[in-house]
C-alpha cells in the first residue's frame, strides 16, 4: 500500500492555551486503509482531523504528503486540502450553497477546472450518494441524514486520496447510520482511504481495520481492534468501552472474534429464542 | 442575464413614468411574470410583499405633509414657529412618487423572488464588480437565512420556558437571545470559515451556474414587455399639476 500521509512528532496548541491539543504524534495513513479513531471529548480527535487537513498548522514536527515534506506553501496546503478531505461533525458548518448541486460544486471550482471537469465531476458525486434527485434543493431543507450525504459528496467532488470524517455518525438516525456505513462501503470500494472519527466501538470494531485512540491530546494505540480491546488499563484510561460482539466472542472463546452478527451466527438463523443453542458454551464457565 | 435585464428596463421605466397608472400596472405586471416564470406562490408573493409595502405607506405619509411659514392647503397645523400643511400638490406628488416608487420596488422584488443569488452575483461578476463585494454579498445573504433560523429556534425554546410572560420578562428574554446570536454567528463563521478552507477557499466563492436551456419566449417576452412599458409610459405623460 502507498503512504498518502505521514505525521512525525506533531503536535498543536491553541493560541492563550496552555495545554497542547496534540502532543507529539506519529503515523502514517497508507492508501486503502479503514481507521477508526476513538477517545472521549476533548481527546484531540477534532484538532488532528483539522492539523491533517492543513486548516491548522502544527506548531512543533512535520507533516508529509505522499513522501513529500509539508513546507506550508499556498501551493502545498492546496494540494494537501486537494489530497485530504475533511468531513466536518456538523453539516451544517459546511453546507453554503444555494443548491445541492452548486453545494458539491464548490471545492471542485477552487481547484480551478474547467467547467465541463466541474459538471462531471458534481454528477458522479450526486449520484454515488443517491442525491440526483435533490440536486435542485435547498441543503438547508434537507433531513439530517441528507445534508450528511451532501457533505460526503462536497469531498467526493474533490476527488481526495483520503477522507477525514470527524463523526459522521452523531445525529443520525438508525437507518440513516446504516445507510452511512454502506457509503462508506462504496467509498472504500473507490480505493479511497478512510478515518472515521467516533464514539462508537461497536461500529469501530465491526467497520475498521486499524484503530487509533487519542488520550489528553497524545496518540496512545494504534492497532487492530484485537490488540486495542485486549488492553484493558488503555480502555479504562481512555474512558472508552469494549464492543458487545468483542465481549460475546470473548465470553464464548470464539476464534476468529465475531465482528458481526453473521460472523456470530454463521448460518444466518438470526437472533431467536432458538439461537443460544448453536452458540459453544461459555468458556468461562459461565 | 436577460432576466437581470429585463427588471432593470422595468425598473428604469417605473422610476421615469409622469403617471401613477404606471406603476401600479407594473407592479401587478411583475407578480404575474413572477407567477408564471419563476413559479412564486401568489400567497406567497404577497406576503413577502407586505414589508416593502409598509415602508412605501410610511414614507408616502412623510411626504404628505410639508413644512411652511403660512397654515394653508387641504390640513394644516401648527407645528413650532411655522405650519405643518397637506396641500393638493403634496396629495398629487405623494401618489406620483409612491406608485413610482412601488413600480420600481416590484421589479426589484420580482427579480430577488425568481432569481437564484448565485445567479445575481453571477451576472455582478460579468459587469466586472470585485470578487470581494460579489463574495461578502453572498455570504451575507445566506447568513441573513441562517441566523433567522437560528433566532427562530432560540425564540420557540425561550417561549417553551415562559420567557415573554410579561413585559419585563420579555425584554430580558429578547437582550439574551440577540446576545446568544452574536456568540453564535461569531462561533458559526468560524466555523464555516474553517469548512470553506477545507474546501481550498482561496478567498472568492464560486459555484457552477445551473444548466439553462435556450428558450426564446424568457428573451422575447421581457423584451415586449418592456416595451410596452415604455409605450404606456409616452402615453400616460400627463399627471395634473406635477
Amino acid at each position: 500500500m502507498d503512504e498518502i500521509l505521514r505525521l512525525k512528532d506533531l503536535s498543536f496548541r491553541y493560541e492563550e492555551e496552555k495545554e497542547w491539543a496534540l502532543k507529539e504524534v506519529s503515523l502514517s495513513i497508507s492508501s486503502g486503509e479503514k481507521i477508526a479513531v476513538l477517545g472521549n471529548n476533548g481527546a484531540g480527535k477534532s484538532t488532528f482531523f483539522r492539523c491533517c487537513n492543513g486548516i491548522l498548522r502544527p506548531k512543533e514536527g512535520s507533516l508529509y504528503l505522499k513522501g513529500e515534506k509539508i513546507s506550508w506553501k499556498k501551493k502545498e496546503i492546496l494540494n494537501l486540502r486537494q489530497s485530504v478531505g475533511l468531513i466536518f461533525q456538523e453539516a451544517d458548518h459546511q453546507l453554503i450553497a444555494g443548491t445541492v448541486a452548486e453545494e458539491v460544486s464548490f471545492g471542485p471550482m477552487n481547484l480551478k477546472l474547467s467547467e465541463q471537469e466541474v459538471r462531471n465531476r458534481v454528477e458522479k458525486a450526486l449520484a454515488a450518494m443517491e442525491l440526483l434527485k435533490y440536486q435542485e434543493k435547498a441543503p438547508h431543507e434537507l433531513s439530517g441524514g441528507e445534508k450528511k450525504r451532501v457533505s460526503i459528496a462536497d469531498i467526493l467532488a474533490m476527488e481526495p486520496e483520503l477522507m477525514l470524517l470527524d463523526e459522521p455518525a452523531s445525529s443520525l438516525d438508525p437507518v440513516n447510520q446504516s445507510l452511512l456505513e454502506e457509503n462508506l462501503e462504496k467509498l472504500h470500494q473507490k480505493g479511497i482511504a478512510l478515518v472515521v472519527a467516533t464514539h462508537d466501538v461497536d461500529f469501530a470494531w465491526r467497520w475498521a481495520k486499524r484503530i487509533l485512540i487519542f488520550h489528553q491530546g497524545r496518540l496512545v494505540a494504534d492497532g487492530r481492534g484485537e490488540e486495542i480491546f485486549a488492553d484493558e488499563a488503555l480502555i479504562e484510561k481512555s474512558g472508552l468501552k469494549k464492543p458487545l460482539l468483542y465481549e460475546v466472542g470473548k465470553i464464548y472463546g470464539i476464534s476468529p472474534l465475531p465482528k458481526t452478527l453473521k460472523e456470530l451466527l454463521p448460518d444466518g438463523e438470526g437472533i431467536s429464542s432458538g439461537s443460544a443453542e448453536i452458540l459453544p458454551a461459555p468458556s468461562d464457565g459461565r | 442575464m436577460p432576466r437581470v435585464l429585463f427588471c432593470l428596463g422595468m425598473m428604469v421605466t417605473a422610476v421615469c413614468s409622469a403617471h401613477p397608472f404606471l406603476g401600479a400596472e407594473l407592479s401587478v405586471v411583475m407578480l404575474l411574470w413572477a407567477r408564471v416564470y419563476g413559479k412564486v406562490p401568489v400567497g406567497k408573493y404577497l406576503r413577502m410583499f407586505r414589508l416593502p409595502l409598509g415602508f412605501l405607506a410610511l414614507s408616502g405619509l412623510v411626504l404628505l405633509w410639508e413644512y411652511s411659514s403660512v397654515g394653508e392647503g387641504i390640513l394644516s397645523f401648527s407645528f413650532g414657529s411655522g405650519y405643518l400643511s397637506m396641500t393638493r400638490e403634496t396629495v398629487l406628488r405623494t401618489i406620483l412618487v409612491t406608485f413610482r416608487a412601488l413600480g420600481a420596488v416590484s421589479a426589484l422584488f420580482a427579480l430577488g423572488m425568481t432569481t437564484p443569488v448565485t445567479e445575481l452575483t453571477g451576472v455582478l461578476k460579468r459587469l466586472h464588480c470585485p470578487d470581494l463585494i460579489c463574495s461578502l454579498m453572498y455570504l451575507m445573504y445566506r447568513y441573513i437565512f441562517l441566523m433567522y433560523q437560528v433566532h427562530g429556534n432560540m425564540k420557540q425554546a425561550a417561549e417553551g420556558r415562559m420567557g415573554y410572560m410579561d413585559y419585563r420578562t420579555s425584554l430580558r428574554t429578547t437582550a439574551g437571545i440577540y446576545g446568544n446570536l452574536l456568540a453564535y454567528s461569531y462561533r458559526q463563521a468560524g466555523a464555516n470559515f474553517d469548512a470553506m478552507e477545507s474546501r481550498c477557499f482561496d478567498g472568492s466563492v464560486r459555484f457552477l451556474s445551473g444548466k439553462y436551456r435556450k428558450d426564446w419566449r424568457k428573451t422575447v417576452i421581457p423584451v415586449i414587455l418592456v416595451l410596452l412599458e415604455i409605450g404606456i409610459c409616452i402615453c400616460w405623460r400627463s399627471w395634473p399639476a406635477v
